[in-house]
């Protein structure tokens, strides 16, 4: 007789899913998408920052062989609405002033890379050659490439029907601030700046849109939202929403946020379609990529402490002025990233009196696009560091100025208003500090500094946002904050999961297989799970912001678990037991009953009665076995722990400096599966690194980019990163039904004021600070030089 | 992006000043140069061609020629606009004989360039620029050579 097993999915470090087709070359991406009779688009964009457009010249293009249509601004701005609808505008209180949103420019341009004219071709060799032929005349315009410049009232206006360059302004904070400034010892005052990167997905983006009089139109897109892009295109284009499909392809070769705004192509490509009634094919190149999307950071921060001499903040001041670009980017018009920076500038720290007045200032760039640790790099860089100034300035040990404020009691909310639902952030902040051996660290630098060598001990904190629920994100986006999936059980007793968000490389194929094998007692390979079709799926706002593991899985698991009723009185009907719906155990694919374990039905036998052959269900029990749960934490919002260590060795005559050791204690909950989330971790720190060392979007003077190739912009390979060592630290969260949180989302956050303290540390010479990342051997060697 | 240089030309200033200034001389001398009309007193029309190999720009415009005095300085203000970007100089170049068959030219100003040719080269376009003025400085002395020859 076989005893029941509880071979449990959740917590095993498995194999992804997804990886055989992937290391096959058989992902399916937007690029591999043709529909028979496809025409290809290649974008004309403008080469000056700010310009007017004197005349456009498209004769000679539309003459080129094989050419099928020359579009400008006016013809598409004339068969929609302007993008930025109601919908896709954030709620964020304070002043906003919106811009006027077309897909391609009319009359003017305001960066380099402002789409004007659209080739469409037989072939996009074609659209590329005729593309040289548009002539455009511009008069160029004074270009504002530094935001406080566009501040100054004198200066010239980008929106010309604006009263200021100011996109948002407003003021976020609580307590006393002023009592608090009163009453400090110390007072921190210095002037933190993080600078233009982001990310650069190896997909570029990419969409096929198709349309028809009978069936309306299908866009397939790399998109991280599908359904809100579907609800934004059916108000944009006046188009019902039943003759709108969005379909994200299977395989995304990541998007780090980049590709969850709704963008000016978008619409474009929509229009082609259905304007030529042919499949319209855009796959976004290199050089136009790196010079429109993936740009973010980009915050001053004016940042006050006040500080008591035992190290506690009693109280916070920041005027932070973000650069935003453009602004026209839908649903985060490039404020919500500055917003959210704010938002959690706290970090995970109990500072009770705060305030933060924030300008968001449009300049002559592309509007910010969300990048991984969305909006708060610049601001965890400016807190952490400033923590770690501090303790210098007042002769302190950093462990204990970081102890000192570190968030103890939970929930907690901050004074900016994010809820901190659980943890143990002092625990993880005392694994990190053992596991980095501090104590010996800082003798071993004794010893080194007598042989010449400069090494130094640094860390920093990062409260990730786990998601947010829908009390904050319908506010924030105008979207819900709910995970949703629908569970069935099909005529083979093979298990389908579909769910509403969309993963761009996240694995979710496996993490909530993981989590369904165990709510029902199948096999991992029992499950399918389907995302992307907005006609097939449940509505979700889509993956994003940690959402996957906090509220995607959740709801996979409610819909097991709603389904699970269902199926035990089915088993109770079929073995003829009297018993409450809730005695069955469900392993091995069968359902058993805790009273007696030989009484047992197969899954396929259920699944066969309620689909095929439904008059032997109970007597009028519905047929089918399905179910759809919408899962809201009880609690405004969930963020995870994730404490970094850095041990450095600088060379003062260079400015370069080693990475020795990278350490992350880290808090997911509970991990569902632990390489995903070490594959997290991992990539988390290394674009971390990348964004504090190596990359930076370069403007010139006329606000030329200057980093429009893999070359300039340069991401760190295996090479240029140390080994990174993690550590699980996980307290599982009571507001999600399996205790799990997202990860991934927010881990660079901490690296620069990791790398930055570190740094500080081995140099140890007063007056010497970092206070303009990126932190590249030139930036090190100038502060050095600067200070002497 | 800056531009600077200071090339010697064995010949006298005024000659130098000539040459510098005949559109004939710049259209056999400036590299990229495919040709230059007078459009107005001291306006020409141009079409140039230039770049690194990859990414050759076609750009057509103007040279505007003033403040010139003979033999002594005048500058150069270009503007170029093309499918792949434009590109806007404004130089100022000066005269000083040094002796009496030859003369030091000082050139310094601003130049911008805009689109492909800007994102892509930026890290070659300084040492791009001065070769190509190394070129036309060459060629200009070649031109200087036979002026004197034929002077002679």
């Amino acid at each position: 007789m076989t005893t029941v097993s509880e071979t449990k999915w959740v917590g095993r470090a498995i194999r992804r899913r997804e990886d055989p087709r992937l290391l096959a070359g058989k992902g399916k991406y937007i690029g591999d998408i043709t529909l028979p009779g496809t025409t290809y688009v290649h974008l004309v964009r403008s080469t000056h920052a700010h310009a007017r457009i004197r005349n456009i010249d498209t004769t000679k293009a539309e003459n080129y062989p094989g050419v099928v249509a020359v579009v400008t601004g006016e013809e598409v701005a004339a068969a929609m609405k302007p993008m930025l609808v109601p919908s896709i505008i954030p709620r964020l209180g304070g002043e906003l002033q919106i811009p006027t949103v077309y897909p391609l420019a009319i009359d003017k341009v305001l960066w380099v890379g402002d789409p004007i004219v659209a080739i469409i071709a037989e072939n996009k060799y074609i659209a590329e050659d005729a593309a040289q032929l548009v002539e455009i005349e511009y008069e160029p315009l004074p270009v504002l490439e530094d935001p406080e410049e566009a501040l100054k009232s004198d200066s010239p206006k980008i929106h010309e029907d604006w009263k200021s360059n100011v996109l948002w302004h407003g003021e976020l904070g609580d307590g006393d601030v002023e009592k608090a400034f009163r009453e400090a010892d110390y007072i921190l005052s210095e002037r933190f700046y993080g600078h233009r990167t982001g990310c650069a997905p190896l997909e570029t983006r990419g969409a096929v849109a198709s349309y028809d009089d009978f069936t309306g139109l299908t866009l397939y897109i790399n998109s991280q939202r599908p359904h809100i892009l579907r609800m934004a295109l059916s108000q944009i284009l006046n188009i019902p929403h039943d003759k709108v499909r969005v379909i994200a392809p299977k395989d995304v070769g990541g998007a780090f946020g980049t590709k969850a705004p709704i963008y000016r192509e978008d619409l474009l490509i929509c229009y082609l379609a259905m304007k030529l009634k042919r499949p319209v094919k855009w796959i976004e190149n290199r050089m136009e990529s790196l010079m429109t999307i993936g740009q973010e950071r980009d915050q001053i921060h004016y940042l006050e402490l006040a500080v008591r001499k035992d190290g506690k903040i009693l109280g916070l001041r920041d005027r932070i002025i973000a650069d935003v670009g453009d602004g026209r980017t839908g649903v985060y018009l490039g404020f919500v990233m500055p917003w959210l920076g704010a938002a959690y500038l706290t970090n995970a720290f109990d500072i009770p009196n705060v305030h933060i007045d924030l300008s968001c200032v449009v300049t002559n760039k592309p509007c910010l696009s969300p990048s991984r640790a969305f909006g708060e790099f610049p601001a965890r860089f400016a807190m952490d560091y400033a923590l770690h100034l501090v303790a210098r300035e007042l002769n302190l040990d950093p462990r204990d100025v970081f102890e000192k404020n570190i968030i103890k009691k939970f929930p907690y909310v901050t004074a900016t208003g994010i809820t901190h639902d659980s943890g143990d952030y002092v625990g993880a902040f005392k694994t990190l500090l053992e596991a980095l051996d501090y104590d010996r660290v800082k003798q071993e630098q004794k010893e080194a500094r007598k042989n010449g060598r400069l090494i130094g001990v640094g860390f920093a904190m990062g409260a990730e946002m786990s998601g947010i629920g829908s009390q904050v994100f319908v506010a924030m986006e105008n979207q819900p904050g709910y995970g949703s999936a629908t569970v069935k059980i099909d005529t083979h007793g093979m298990v389908q999961v579909l769910e509403g968000d969309s993963p761009q490389g996240q694995g979710h194929e496996t993490t909530i297989a993981q989590a369904v094998a165990d709510e029902l007692g199948v096999n991992i390979d029992d499950i399918y799970i389907s995302y992307g079709d907005t006609f097939a799926t449940p509505f979700a706002s889509g993956t994003l912001g940690n959402r996957g593991a906090s509220y995607t899985v959740s709801a996979a698991v409610l819909a097991c678990r709603k389904l699970k009723t269902k199926i035990q009185k089915i088993a109770a009907y079929l073995l003829g037991i009297e018993s409450d719906s809730e005695e069955f155990i469900f392993a091995n694919r069968e359902v058993i009953w805790k009273k007696d374990n030989s009484k047992r039905v197969s899954l396929d036998d259920i699944a066969d009665v309620a689909i095929m052959a439904p008059t032997k269900l109970p007597p009028g029990m519905e047929a089918g076995l399905e179910a759809t749960a919408y899962f809201e934490a009880n609690i405004a919002s969930m963020l995870s722990i994730g404490v970094h260590g850095a041990v450095v060795e600088v060379n003062p005559k260079t400015g370069d400096y080693k990475i020795l050791r990278y350490v992350v204690v880290d808090d997911c909950g509970v991990p569902i599966n632990p390489m995903l989330v070490r594959g997290q971790v991992h990539g988390g720190v290394v674009m971390g690194i990348g964004n504090t060392r190596y990359e930076k979007y370069i403007y010139d003077e006329a606000g030329q980019p200057l980093c429009t190739t893999l070359m300039e912009y340069h991401m760190p390979s295996a090479a240029d990163v140390p080994d990174i060592e993690v550590i699980e630290y996980n307290v599982p969260t009571p507001y999600t039904p399996l205790g799990t949180k997202g990860k991934g989302e927010g881990v660079p956050g901490p690296v620069p004021a990791t790398l930055a303290s570190a740094i500080t540390d081995a140099i140890d010479r007063p007056g010497f600070k970092l206070l303009n990342l990126p932190l590249t051997p030139e930036s090190i060697w100038r502060a050095l030089n600067e200070d002497k | 992006m800056k531009i600077s240089g200071t090339y010697e030309i064995p010949t006298n200033s005024t000659t130098v000043f000539q040459l510098l200034t005949n559109p004939d001389v710049l259209e056999r001398t400036v590299p990229g140069l495919k040709s230059l009309h007078l459009i107005e007193d001291n306006i020409y029309d141009a079409d140039l061609e230039m770049g690194l190999p990859t990414v050759k720009g076609r750009y057509k415009g103007t040279v505007k020629l003033v403040d010139a005095v003979i033999g002594e300085h005048f500058r150069l203000i270009m503007e170029g606009q093309g499918p792949l970007g434009f590109v806007q100089a404004d130089v100022l170049i000066k005269l000083e004989q040094i002796s009496e068959n030859q003369t030091k030219v000082d050139c310094e100003g601003e130049a911008t360039i805009g689109g492909v040719v800007a994102g892509i080269g930026q890290r070659m376009i300084s040492g791009v620029a001065s070769f190509l003025m190394g070129q036309f400085f060459k060629a200009i002395r070649k031109e200087a050579s036979k002026a004197e020859n034929v002077g002679n």
